[in-house]
């Protein structure tokens, strides 16, 4: 399990945001790499070639395994972005499979809400 | 020094020469190809991989008709995987005008015998492109377009012609043509040529090709560019263009979008290179969520351009030498060449071997701009 090494974090003024649906609070100024670990959410997207889950390698933007959905909007770094009041993190799920071609298919928070926080 | 003979010397390894040479080859015909750089190097490797008979030129379409037909067997012809797809070629109607735009266009088609191209109205549009925006009231399909991948394409060509005896020299660059008695002389840094036939497939430095044969031709030559997104959902079949806007994209099997459009970037033919101009790109994708919102989730993965010729009037020059005997070209294909590339060699090979083609290829002469009278 992760946990924090730095006690001041927790006096920091706190974040509300979801991942993947769950309700969680983070520091100001965390990454949301760092805020999923912490809430035990720590796989960030499907790999699309092996279908296996992906976390985060490096942690420090360069190796791309961490991208995940944020506020609908797919493909982001967590590892790069802070915390906003608000925000929406879900494991990203995009295989050769994925198909919104189906009108009856769910865009589900694609296309709604994108550009909502993140800078 | 030997001089390296043969019936033919097709002078570009693009789509165009590689075609040429499977279809000599096929018919028995000794034929070389130079190739400068690679097989499939520029235009003919890098391009958008449209493969499109809707909208043609009229000039065009019989030869855009027959390649499309060749198409549709390719792969089992040349015994490869050119990644070709037929899954239709939409384009979008924005307003209006647009739709006027293909009503006019579609009685003038349907006065010469064309029923390929077919009108959408806006329930047929969002019926194949559930996610085109509320905006476009309707569009054109052609059944039989799609897609295929250009360099593969391209290599097909070139491994099915080596099957039957064509021979590619890579990096071979012409530094100088002549005509000795019914030969053609041909040289590069450290070898020398001889063919009674020379084609010019040359693609974006082919003026340069034509000068030494004695034909000069006002070409031009640009970069295109493209760019492609991560991988999305699925929710475009089609290839998907517009009327009236600078829009081009196809989204395919792995769920990645090719996003193109015509902007061009800064070419530098003398380097080999070309840069891209961000700013042109970055409207490119505009126009793409214009029309598709769901085009907000893409993520640029990659941006590149080629280098391609263009005639004044986006046209190619397909046919014989209007100087010199027994000299034959086919360039300057204005960006939409690829799905050409089948006929093309056909149209050539049949100038060699007959000394003439099925097809009109009066629009297509090399000297169609100079001055009659000064």
């Amino acid at each position: 399990m992760f946990r924090s090494l730095n006690d001041k974090e927790n006096q920091r003024s706190l974040i509300n945001l979801t991942i993947n649906g769950k309700l969680v609070t983070a520091p100001q100024g965390q990454t949301v790499w760092a805020a999923m670990a912490l809430a035990g959410e720590t796989s960030t997207r499907l790999s699309p070639v092996t279908l296996k889950a992906r976390s985060a390698y490096c942690a420090m933007g360069v190796c791309f395994e961490c991208m995940t959905e944020i506020n609908g909007m797919p493909n982001q770094q967590a590892c790069l972005f802070e915390v906003k009041e608000g925000m929406d993190i879900r494991f990203q799920e995009i295989t050769e499979q994925t198909s919104l071609l189906n009108p009856s298919d769910s865009v589900s928070t694609l296309t709604e809400n994108v550009g909502g926080n993140h800078d | 020094m030997t001089t390296h003979k043969s019936e033919v010397l097709v002078i570009g390894g693009g789509i165009q020469g590689s075609s040429t040479a499977y279809h000599l080859a096929k018919r028995g015909v000794s034929v070389r190809v130079l190739e400068k750089d690679t097989v499939s190097r520029h235009a003919s490797g890098v391009n958008a991989g449209g493969v499109r008979l809707l909208g043609r030129n009229l000039a065009e379409v019989e030869l855009s008709k027959t390649a499309m037909e060749r198409w549709q067997q390719l792969d089992d012809e040349l015994d490869a995987d050119t990644g070709f797809r037929a899954r239709s070629l939409i384009n979008i109607a924005a307003d209006e005008t647009d739709m006027e735009t293909l009503r006019s266009r579609e009685q003038q088609m349907h006065e010469l015998g064309y029923f390929h191209e077919v009108m959408l109205d806006q329930h047929e549009l969002r019926e194949r492109l559930p996610h085109v925006a509320q905006h476009c009231i309707g569009g054109v399909v052609s059944e039989q377009d799609g897609y295929a991948i250009p360099f593969h394409s391209t290599q097909a060509f070139r491994i099915a012609a080596e099957r039957i005896g064509a021979i590619f020299c890579e990096g071979e660059q012409v530094q100088s043509i002549r005509k000795v008695g019914d030969s053609w002389l041909v040289a590069t840094e450290t070898q020398k040529y001889q063919a009674e036939h020379l084609v010019n497939c040359a693609g974006a430095w082919a003026d340069l090709i034509s000068v030494m044969i004695g034909d000069n031709v006002p070409m031009s030559y640009s970069a295109p560019m493209l760019m492609i997104t991560a991988r999305m959902p699925h929710f475009a079949t089609p290839v998907v263009g517009a009327v009236s806007r600078p829009l081009s994209f196809k989204q395919f099997e792995n769920g990645t979008v090719l996003i193109g459009g015509g902007a061009k970037g800064f070419a530098d033919r003398a380097n080999n290179t070309t840069r891209l101009d961000y700013s042109l790109l970055a409207s490119g994708a505009h126009h793409a969520i214009e029309f598709f919102p769901i085009m907000k989730t893409a993520c640029i993965n990659r941006m590149w351009s080629g280098l391609e010729a263009y005639m004044p009037d986006n046209l190619p020059v397909i046919g014989k030498s209007i100087r010199a005997d027994k000299a034959y070209h086919a360039f300057a294909f204005s960006a939409h060449g690829f799905q050409l590339g089948p006929v093309i060699g056909e149209v050539l090979a049949d100038l060699i071997t007959e000394g003439e083609s099925r097809f009109d290829l009066e629009p297509f002469r090399v000297n169609r701009y100079e001055r009659k009278v000064l």
